[in-house]
């Protein structure tokens, strides 16, 4: 009965969202602007687990978002907008990665970059737990050989690990951004794990 | 790096997946049953879990902004290419410095601005009767600076062949937007006209000539 109950929530909040997405192809932008207040934590999360640098993410994350407003209509499956845009992002930040098309993924406006209102003191990021107190970070030595490590990672293992492990997609929906089956999820996370336990063994 | 093959068998990819509580019940007794008869495979999996562990340390920090101000930043660039208000009062500018409905004729229009400017003499008192036809400043310097340009550079130098207005907002600190225009002068090659320019604004070439783009940019008044 429980179980019923979270299922007819989920299915009305997934009707709500593909109500949003038909009214954002339909040029209402403040459906857009309620889009985005969904995903935006997610896609700059993203972005950041893959490129390392928050300003990076950030400006990815808003090129995604712009993408994503042009070619809505070409979004066949309004109830995939998630994975549709996490995929726009997943893969402008590995181009930017590899820096191939990166003056592209920077539109006209290049002075548009990340106000000084949005950045965190420091380093522009500001690491919380899950309650929202902040987290007890990693020896920066450990930090650093993990980035290392999973920068060392093949580009798909370490997508399907940031997007499973770390930001605890569903494997079915991490699936359908690296549009792959549920299976070859499950593989190239085991494999990520497998090289980066090679690659950290001393810290092991 | 040598990619492995798919092996659904593979005891360790078993050990993987149970950290994901994804076994089947006779996956799960496969798995303790390897694990029962190596030591080496019990060794390697604590291997696995401690990296899982690890990766989940990072997990558990999540990246901070000031999201407000990130979502304005969005819909600033997302949205602005659709302010028909601010499209009109553009187009109205525009229209008063070329002396032509952009909006109907915008191969009229350049060639209204390149008359003005593109001549190939250089009259007395031509740069200050352009600033005195009520052009927006920013456009107006930009004019004079290109026009300079083109004598300087000598007679060698075709005639401008693209004019171009790009704006944008920029949100500010305090949450509000201001406006830039970029007025550019350009010499590009007739064969690199793009009809259906990406950019906003208006972008077109009205004559091939010598590839030396100029850009100028300055700050315009609100639109």
């Amino acid at each position: 009965m429980e179980s019923h109950d979270l299922e007819a929530r989920y299915e009305v909040a997934e009707s709500a969202e593909v109500a949003l997405v038909r009214r954002a192809r339909d040029g209402d932008s403040e459906a857009f602007s309620d889009l985005v207040d969904i995903y935006q934590r997610r896609t700059v999360s993203v972005a950041y687990r893959l490129l390392g640098n928050i300003e990076d993410a950030s400006d990815v994350s808003q090129e995604a978002f712009i993408r994503a407003y042009r070619h809505l209509g070409q979004l066949e499956d309004l109830s995939r907008f998630g994975s549709w845009l996490l995929r726009v992002v997943s893969n402008l930040a590995l181009d930017f990665r590899r820096g191939r098309k990166r003056r592209e993924a920077v539109s006209l406006d290049d002075s548009l970059t990340l106000p000084e209102e949005a950045r965190q003191p420091g380093t522009g990021l500001r690491l919380t737990g899950a309650d929202g107190e902040e987290a007890e970070s990693l020896p920066d030595e450990l930090q650093t050989a993990i980035d290392d490590a999973m920068g060392q990672l093949p580009e798909k293992q370490r997508l399907a690990l940031v997007l499973f492990s770390i930001e605890g997609i569903p494997q079915k929906q991490v699936a359908e951004i690296l549009e792959c089956s549920v299976e070859l999820v499950k593989w190239n996370v085991f494999q990520a794990r497998k090289k980066l336990k090679e690659m950290l063994t001393e810290y092991l | 790096m040598i990619e492995e093959p798919y092996n659904p068998n593979d005891p360790l990819f078993l050990a993987s997946r149970s950290l994901d509580e994804d076994l089947s019940e006779s996956e799960r007794q496969r798995l303790e049953d390897a694990l029962a008869d190596s030591e080496s495979l019990r060794a390697e999996v604590e291997k696995l879990r401690q990296v899982d562990h690890l990766v989940r340390r990072v997990a558990d920090n999540e990246v901070e902004l000031d999201w407000d101000a990130h979502a304005r930043l969005i819909r600033a660039k997302v949205l602005d290419g659709r302010d028909t208000e601010r499209e009109k009062k553009l187009d109205a500018l525009l229209a008063h410095w070329g002396g032509v409905e952009v909006g109907v004729d915008k191969r009229a229009f350049t060639a209204a601005v390149v008359r003005k400017i593109g001549v190939p003499t250089r009259r007395p008192g031509r740069r200050s009767l352009i600033f005195r036809l009520g052009v927006p400043l920013a456009a107006a310097v930009a004019i004079a600076l290109a026009f300079t340009g083109v004598f300087r550079s000598g007679s060698s130098i075709g005639p401008i062949s693209e004019v171009s207005i790009s704006r944008f907002a920029m949100v500010t600190p305090a949450g509000g937007s201001e406006s830039t225009s970029i007025v550019s002068f350009g010499r590009q090659p007739a064969e690199s006209y793009v009809p259906e320019s990406t950019t906003p604004g208006i972008s077109f070439i009205v004559l091939g000539a010598s590839p030396m783009p100029e850009d100028y940019m300055e700050e315009a008044p609100p639109l």
